[in-house]
């Protein structure tokens, strides 16, 4: 918890540390040499750690421009010898799925681990996608610890067991354990020092038809050499009653809920668990011991029935006919509970149904009514706020000179800029995943009429925009890209990308310019504008509304946030203020510029100074006519 | 210890250094000996998001979320949050209220309202027998900033006595890990937390 703690070379002591902090001191003491990573919520924490370990114990770490390049970064690693990791999100898989296609054929030379965090109940990310399938397609055994402690333990072994298999493997967690802090034996730091060399052996690096075939056998045989040693892994177990008729398969954090319910229910002697810590390759024995002694087996696991489907297939080759349930009692979709589990097992023991808890259903049914709701808002101050702003005032003007227009189409990003989908700005009309503004926009060209102007923020353009610009070069399309440079990754917690001038570990590096990326793509009509100045944004994205082919327009304000840390206790911040002589009460700030900032006290607007940043984008006339919102001293 | 594991939640709003709160929290029972689960939430807990961390500790823990209906003790930074959180508290719990709101944007943008903090209470007795209510941020206020509003409640929660963390050791555990320039403020904010308990009890 406290960056000194997960640092400390103390053997046996036990700290507090996060799941994502307890997974990288795990690969620290497992001989981690190289970490790369792009940032994305539930795994930045990991890097994060990484980054204030590595100087001490000469771990290189970067944040690499996009999830791809960071496999390939910790793949070059392995095949120098080295111990290495990348982490990522679990969407970010779908980035970096490509060189572990093609790297596994070729098999890990030093140990290396992608450590995949999944977002399961999408607390912050726009699907559930569940990653062991990836994994079982990509053949990397899957390690899915149950919670922070084993999640240390895992990442501790990982990289010497992917190196004596020769094989990349997958740490897979979810957002409950990245999160979830625990106590941490801390364990023995290696002293060794290792040095990367590469021998060239192009039979295996490079990947011909010709290689990939016989790799293919060998990946294969590999496989089934490490499925057969799974079961006597200590992650793999079975508890409770060996003779008990009912079996219960669970893998991952659901071997907690299931103790936890069994507990509960007063029936952990009437059954016999099969913890699950590696889903793929399935420790078999294992499962078939549970299943010929059983009379009834239920699988538990969040999300897709992946080892459900493993353990049918396995009673199906071996002949075992008894009852199998999974996905009938345990939903596809969200995260699992105590409570979802305990209804579950109870169903399938055929015990009465438990009583809801201190009828706290119908309890909540009257609270909920009276809940006001907190949805997440760009913050007061935030430089998109203004961007989206002007945008719609643009808009609104040119509907104004084509009635038959039913205004601009407004295809968005991910990032913060994603939350200008909300009233009263209404500047995001559709999103999905990084980079996919500006093709989507290059397709809705193609066959709407209406203007399209889109927005990407800056990390997302360098991740994955460049390569839709070309293309609406290449193809002609007539689109407005606006990419809202704030100067950091803010979403996720402020990591720096090529064009904020420094490193992961804070060395100067070269500062990449937006504007040049543009325009060396082919771009025509290339703008800069502050992100806080109204005026100036309207006439771009008026001009640029109307210029044939692409046009960009590059907003620039640091992000407020991250501004408002540097000038804390160096600066005071303004605030603003009503001058209510002025104001005329025509509410277009609170109804259209919606500043969390801003808000409405005996009928009138008024400004919360503790939540002004002082930006003062609301005393232009575009916000104000009327002049009325004025600066105040510093608060 | 009465109980075999204690769970304990804490609910507000982002900014409101719940985090740090619950650091503070898990840092004692180590001390103590306690096997120990937090569960915060990180996500899209930006500025004015709602926050909460679940605490767990004891020897039957297996995972980080409170079984609804069974935690021990609720803390709540903020009244509604209180209600936000309340499936996650059993009757036979202790209730911890902060009675300074912090109003969502929402009820100035969308037609939503603030329900009144004595209704907030009245449901929550309907709830739970042990409430104690007092405006932790005026307190903070008084140590020396309304930031500490987080270390009086946790002077409030050690005083509950409920989940058996000695005074001195958190006390302890909070000068370690407060920068020095809020340290005084913080010891001064634990104690009003602390006082204001016994006092109302
Ligand atoms: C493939 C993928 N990787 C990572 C993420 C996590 N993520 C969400 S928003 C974001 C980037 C935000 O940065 P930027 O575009 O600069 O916008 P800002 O939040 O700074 O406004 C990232 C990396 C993701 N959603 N998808």
């Amino acid at each position: 918890m406290s960056t000194s703690d997960v640092l400390l070379d103390a053997p046996g002591k036990k700290v507090v540390l996060m799941g994502n902090e307890a997974i990288a001191r795990g690969l620290l003491e497992g001989g981690l040499k190289v970490a790369a990573s792009y940032p994305g919520t539930p795994s930045s924490e990991i890097l994060r750690t990484l980054i204030t370990i590595g100087g001490t114990y000469d771990i290189y770490t970067e944040w690499s421009v996009n999830e791809k390049v960071a496999a390939e970064v910790a793949i070059s690693a392995s095949l120098a010898g080295l111990r290495s990791m990348v982490s990522m999100k679990g969407v970010g898989v779908n980035v970096a799925s490509e060189p572990f296609q093609a790297f596994t054929y070729m098999g890990a030379r030093g140990g290396i681990v992608l450590v995949c965090a999944d977002d399961v109940g999408c607390h912050s990310s726009h699907t559930e996608q569940d990653n062991r399938f990836f994994a079982r397609e990509a053949y990397l055994p899957i390690f899915e610890p149950f919670d922070p402690r084993e999640a240390k333990e895992m990442a501790q072994l990982v990289l010497k067991y992917s190196e004596e298999w020769a094989q990349p493997v997958m740490l897979r967690i979810t957002t409950r354990i990245a999160h979830t802090s625990a106590d941490i034996t801390l364990g023995e730091i290696p002293k060794e020092k290792r040095k990367g060399d590469f021998n060239r052996l192009p039979n295996r690096w490079v990947n011909l038809p010709k290689n990939a075939r016989r790799m293919r056998k060998e990946l294969i045989l590999r496989m089934k050499n490490i499925a057969e040693a799974q079961n006597t892994l200590s992650f793999n177990r079975i508890e409770g009653n060996e003779d008990a008729e009912y079996g219960i398969i669970a893998s991952g954090i659901s071997y907690g809920y299931v103790k936890e319910a069994l507990d509960l229910l007063g029936v952990s002697q009437n059954v016999k668990l099969l913890k699950i810590g590696t889903p793929y390759p399935l420790p078999d024995a294992l499962v078939e011991k549970v299943l010929t002694g059983s009379k009834k087996v239920l699988v538990v696991e969040e999300l897709e029935p992946f080892v459900e489907m493993q353990v049918r297939a396995l009673a199906n080759k071996q002949g075992i006919l008894i009852s199998i349930t999974g996905k009938e009692l345990i939903p596809l979709d969200g995260e699992l509970s105590v409570h979802m589990v305990k209804k579950a097992v109870s169903k399938f023991m055929e015990l009465p149904t438990p009583k809801e808890p201190n009828e706290f259903e119908k309890f909540e049914n009257t609270a909920s009514q009276i809940i006001p709701p907190r949805p997440p808002v760009l913050c007061p101050g935030c430089g998109h706020r203004s961007v989206f702003y002007a945008i719609k005032l643009a808009e609104r003007k040119y509907k104004r000179g084509d009635k038959e227009s039913k205004g601009f189409i407004k295809p968005s990003d991910i990032g913060c800029y994603t939350l200008g989908f909300q009233s009263p700005l209404e500047a995001v009309d559709v999103n999905f995943c990084m980079g996919a503004s500006i093709g989507i926009s290059s397709g809705f060209s193609k066959v709407i009429h209406d203007p399209v102007v889109c927005t990407i923020g800056d990390s997302t353009f360098f991740h994955a925009g460049i390569p839709p610009l070309l293309n609406a070069v290449f193809n002609r399309s007539d689109i407005t890209v606006i990419i809202l440079d704030n100067r950091t990754t803010a979403m996720t917690g402020f990591q720096p990308h090529p064009g904020v001038g420094i490193t992961a570990s804070g060395e100067e590096t070269k500062m990449i310019s937006i504007e040049e990326i543009v325009k060396a793509c082919g771009v025509e009509l290339v703008k800069s504008v502050d992100a806080y100045d109204l005026e100036e944004l309207v006439s771009e994205i008026d001009e640029a509304v109307k210029h044939k082919g692409p046009a960009v327009i590059i907003t620039h304000r640091l992000c407020r946030m991250l501004e408002l840390r540097e000038l804390r206790g160096k600066e005071t911040i303004s605030h603003m203020s009503i001058d209510y002589e002025l104001c005329k009460d025509c509410r277009i700030c609170v109804d259209r510029f919606g500043c969390p900032a801003m808000y409405i006290i005996d009928e009138k607007v008024a400004i919360d100074p503790n939540l002004c940043n002082g930006c003062g984008v609301c005393t232009q006339k575009q916000v104000c006519p009327k002049g009325a919102i004025i600066f105040c001293e510093a608060k | 210890m009465a109980l075999k594991n204690f769970d304990m939640l804490l609910a507000g709003v982002g900014g409101q250094g719940i985090i740090f709160a619950g650091q503070i929290i898990m840092e004692t029972a180590l001390r103590q000996g306690h096997r120990v689960y937090g569960f915060e939430e990180h996500g899209m807990a930006r500025r004015g998001g709602t926050v909460a961390s679940h605490i767990r500790f004891g020897e039957d823990i297996y995972t980080p979320l409170i079984p609804l209906g069974t935690g021990n003790l609720l803390a709540a930074f903020e009244p509604v949050e209180a209600l936000r959180r309340i499936r996650f508290i059993g009757g036979e719990s202790t209730i911890i209220l902060n009675t300074r709101s912090v109003v969502p944007v929402s009820v100035s943008t969308q037609s939503v309202s603030y329900p009144e903090i004595k209704d907030i209470i009245g449901l929550l007795e309907g709830h739970s027998q042990r409430i104690h209510s007092f405006d932790a941020t005026s307190l903070a206020e008084e140590a020396g900033n309304a930031i500490a509003m987080n270390v009086v409640m946790l002077g409030a929660i050690c005083a509950s006595k409920t989940a058996s963390l000695p005074r001195e050791v958190m006390m302890e555990v909070i000068k370690s890990r407060s920068p020095s320039y809020s340290q005084k403020i913080n010891i001064n904010a634990f104690e009003k937390g602390f006082e204001e308990f016994v006092k109302d009890k």
